[in-house]
């Protein structure tokens, strides 16, 4: 009797299990891409095909390709000893292996060639494939000796202009690996066979990504990241108190990596502009072992390789699209406020939004001469000239847009002072900000809480979302005093809208104004 | 004692607090200047909060924009909605005492919003609001409800005249009385005060015309910065027939009459 009552319970809880399905935690959705994997560690994009990867499997040693939108997976390679990472550069990958090779192998016929050995437990690698042009026959040309044509993992020979004669080529065909075992970070010439050390001393590094000179490092001990300054060898800390970071992705033309916890089974972003900076949760809830990241370019999905899955986390994405008029400023950015490091993308990560802020324009003229009071007329006009297609919604991506304004707003009656405006309700396609307002233009916490205020609107939150609290959507009349009392944060009925809600409800230019059928209650 | 004299005093900061809202009798009242309107005939009501005993702590703006007073309008399909106002500020505000007798008044301009059209078709329309500006009060103050007909076109001269009016930018334009960048909007309300220069629709055509040059506009749609142009301004406010439009554009329009030299055509 009491085997069955076990047994009946187990049965309900992976009912359970199986009618949630996806996960709900920070993220819209988190799935199991590809199930059965065995130790899934290094994973990266298919240059040849965006909607494929590649993994490693350390426990099986498989080099394998898989399809993200099916999920269906082909082996490339087996016979690997324990790989740890994997970087394609055109037909040949590269993979660190743990017994402390550094291997390529022909993605058309599988065919391995070890590069290097003597590793100590290679982990992450970052390649760097630059194809340079050298002492050309007049320096007036180009102004220098040497011209970098192509940077990134596949060399590219561009027009040469018919006036240079002779021109010599240099491939640099680089890898950096770093050394768990003995905290270097080491540079592998992939022509020449050899390596160097570039950087030791470093505390059991597992992650690297590289941006021009500069390489970033996780580090074990101290749960760390680290800026390596490749020429000078100059090591400073951009975030510490990580729970066991691993692998990191460099954000596509964007001061951000995004960074795997093992000891927290999550993925990470940290805003490398920012000194100091905080790490800000994208997806929790992975599963054990969390290491290669993968993002889509879109930034509406992010893959994790894990020791037994490849998982998918759904976030909704937005440009955030900001323009200043002149003698204003672009909102402020990594404020500290109540213990935390105060971010847009920050504030939206929480409600699982990627927003990628753009600084577009910064001298819009204010057309005001004397007068700097802006009607509602003048900003409806102002805010459908100045968008810039280049930050439009596509795909997944959706966009907003926010204008600091060089004056203030037509207010009701003396003693009122507006700080920020939704426009228009119809469709909720753009916010203005009021810098001709003291609280705005002088007092920095104001000034990013109305922007993200307003921002809100525009994908659709309601003042009511904040009620009872200092929250985002908390009506700013209701704050107080304002804005010592405000709060970075959005209510969980704020989060659920922004996670959850039809696109339509949600994105600007999907609907009007609180027009949403789900419910807000909290 | 020193104890108790803290006690006494907070006591009386809390009394102090309440007081005027504990006695204060408020009421909060919509009306609007006729019952009965032309499809399209832009809809202005008027909303008075008024002090009928004791004294009373207000913050907060009777423009919906403000989003402290919140209207719901219910259509003749019997669904009631929250009228959502074209924009929405973010403002802080100066307290308002009232006094038995005082009031607030403002006039709402309900025709055109975030859902576009309020009134969009003939039939019977009940408007109500809250307000929840009043300080210590323990909830919302709830309104009347004010009962509207919005009557079927009668013949196609005002099915033409509802129609050269309800678009999204002659209702943008309506509002916001300006913007030069909603170009096909102007054109349609320049055709409707041509065409039907007697209809109600027509009157707050000019209205807004008039209003939109007399005053300059930035318009950030060429980057030109137009100057008022008080000459446009008075041939289309001279042409307002003011007693068809609602009282509070009646009296701005007074107001501006000696400053526009203004020939108004005032009511018989």
């Amino acid at each position: 009797m009491k085997t069955k009552a076990r047994i009946s319970f187990i049965m309900c809880l992976v009912a359970i299990v199986v009618l949630v399905g996806p996960v709900w935690g920070a993220t819209r959705s988190l799935t199991n891409l590809l199930s059965g994997v065995r130790g899934g560690v290094g994973l990266c994009a298919d240059p040849a095909s965006r909607d494929h990867a590649y993994f490693v499997e350390y426990n099986a040693g498989t080099l394998r390709r898989v399809n993200l939108s099916t999920g269906a997976v082909s082996t490339v390679a087996t016979g690997l000893s324990n790989p740890v990472d994997v970087a394609i550069a055109g037909r040949t990958a590269y993979v660190t292996e743990g017994v402390g090779r550094l291997t390529s192998v022909r993605l058309d016929t599988g065919e391995k060639a070890t590069v290097v050995s003597g590793l100590a437990s290679p982990q992450q690698i970052a390649l760097r494939i630059t194809l340079l042009r050298v002492a050309l026959p007049s320096a007036d040309t180009w102004g220098g000796g040497v011209v970098p044509v192509g940077l990134g993992v596949e060399p590219r020979i561009e027009r040469i202009p018919a006036e240079i004669v002779r021109p010599r080529l240099r491939l640099i065909s680089q890898a950096y690996v770093v050394e768990h075992g003995s905290g270097k970070l080491t540079c592998v010439d992939l022509l020449a066979r050899s390596k160097s050390e570039v950087k030791s001393g470093l505390g059991h590094p597992v992650g690297v990504v590289l941006e021009g000179n500069i390489a970033y490092v996780s580090e074990q001990d101290g749960g760390k990241i680290s800026r390596i300054d490749l020429s000078t060898g100059r090591q400073t800390t951009v975030v510490s108190g990580l729970s066991q970071p691993f692998f990191l992705y460099k954000r596509h033309n964007r001061q951000g990596l995004f960074v795997t916890e093992r000891g927290a089974q999550r993925l990470s972003y940290v805003d490398i502009g920012l000194n100091p900076t905080a790490a800000k949760e994208v997806a929790s809830g992975l599963s054990a072992l969390p290491s290669g990241i993968l993002v889509s370019a879109d930034e509406s999905k992010f893959y994790v390789a894990t020791d037994a899955a490849l998982q998918k986390a759904v976030l909704r994405s937005s440009f955030v699209e900001i323009d200043c008029m002149a003698g204003t400023a672009f909102p402020p950015n990594g404020l500290s406020h109540a213990g935390e490091i105060a971010t847009l993308e920050g504030i939206y990560l929480e409600a699982a939004m990627m927003v990628d802020v753009r600084h577009d324009e910064d001298s819009v003229a204010n057309l005001a001469g004397a007068d700097n009071i802006f009607s509602d007329a003048e900003l409806d006009a102002l805010m459908a000239a100045h968008r810039n297609p280049a930050f439009a919604a596509s795909g997944e991506r959706w966009s907003a847009h926010l204008i600091v304004v060089n004056g203030i707003y037509t207010e009701p009656g003396p003693g009122w002072e507006t700080y920020g405006v939704m426009f228009d309700t119809t469709d909720r396609q753009g916010c203005a900000v009021f810098y001709g307002r003291a609280l705005i233009s002088g007092e920095p916490k104001a000034f990013l809480r109305t922007s993200a205020h307003e921002l809100g609107h525009e994908f659709n939150c309601l003042h009511s979302f904040g009620d009872g609290t200092s929250s985002i959507m908390t009506r700013t009349g209701d704050i107080d005093p304002f804005p010592d009392a405000i709060s970075y944060h959005f209510t969980e009925v704020s989060k659920r809208h922004l996670r959850e809600h039809p696109s339509d409800h949600v994105r600007p230019g999907g609907s009007a104004f609180a027009s949403c059928p789900e419910s807000h209650a909290p | 004692m020193r104890r108790k004299l803290c006690l006494l005093v907070c006591c009386g900061v809390i009394l102090w607090l309440f007081a005027g809202v504990a006695s204060a009798e408020l009421s909060l009242t919509l009306s609007s200047h006729k019952s009965s309107f032309a499809l399209g005939e832009p809809i202005i009501v008027d909303v008075e909060l008024k002090c009928l005993g004791g004294t009373a702590r207000v913050l907060g703006e009777l423009d919906p924009k403000y989003h402290t007073l919140i209207f719901f309008v219910r259509g003749p399909a019997g669904g009631e909605e929250a009228f959502i106002p074209l924009v929405l500020a973010e403002a802080l505000g100066t307290e308002t005492t009232l006094g038995p007798g005082e009031s607030l008044k403002e006039s709402a301009k309900l025709f055109f919003g975030g859902r576009g059209w309020t009134f969009p078709s003939p039939g019977n329309y009940q408007i109500r609001a809250v307000f929840e500006g009043v300080i210590g009060a323990p909830g919302p103050l709830s309104s009347n409800v004010l009962a509207l007909e919005v009557r079927a076109p009668a013949n196609t001269a005002e099915q033409e005249q509802a129609r050269l009016i309800m678009g999204r930018e002659q209702g943008k334009f309506l509002i916001y009385e300006g913007g030069d960048h909603l170009t096909q909007g102007i054109q349609a309300l320049r055709a409707l005060v041509s065409r039907y220069p007697r209809s109600p629709h027509a009157a707050y055509a000019n209205f807004a015309l008039g209003m939109a040059y007399s005053k300059p506009f930035k318009n950030f749609k060429t980057g030109v910065l137009r100057p008022a142009n008080p000459v446009l301004a008075r041939n289309y406010l001279n042409k307002v027939r003011v007693g068809l439009i609602a009282p509070s554009l009646r009296m701005r329009l007074q107001q501006l009459a000696p400053l526009l030299n203004l020939n108004l055509r005032l009511p018989r």
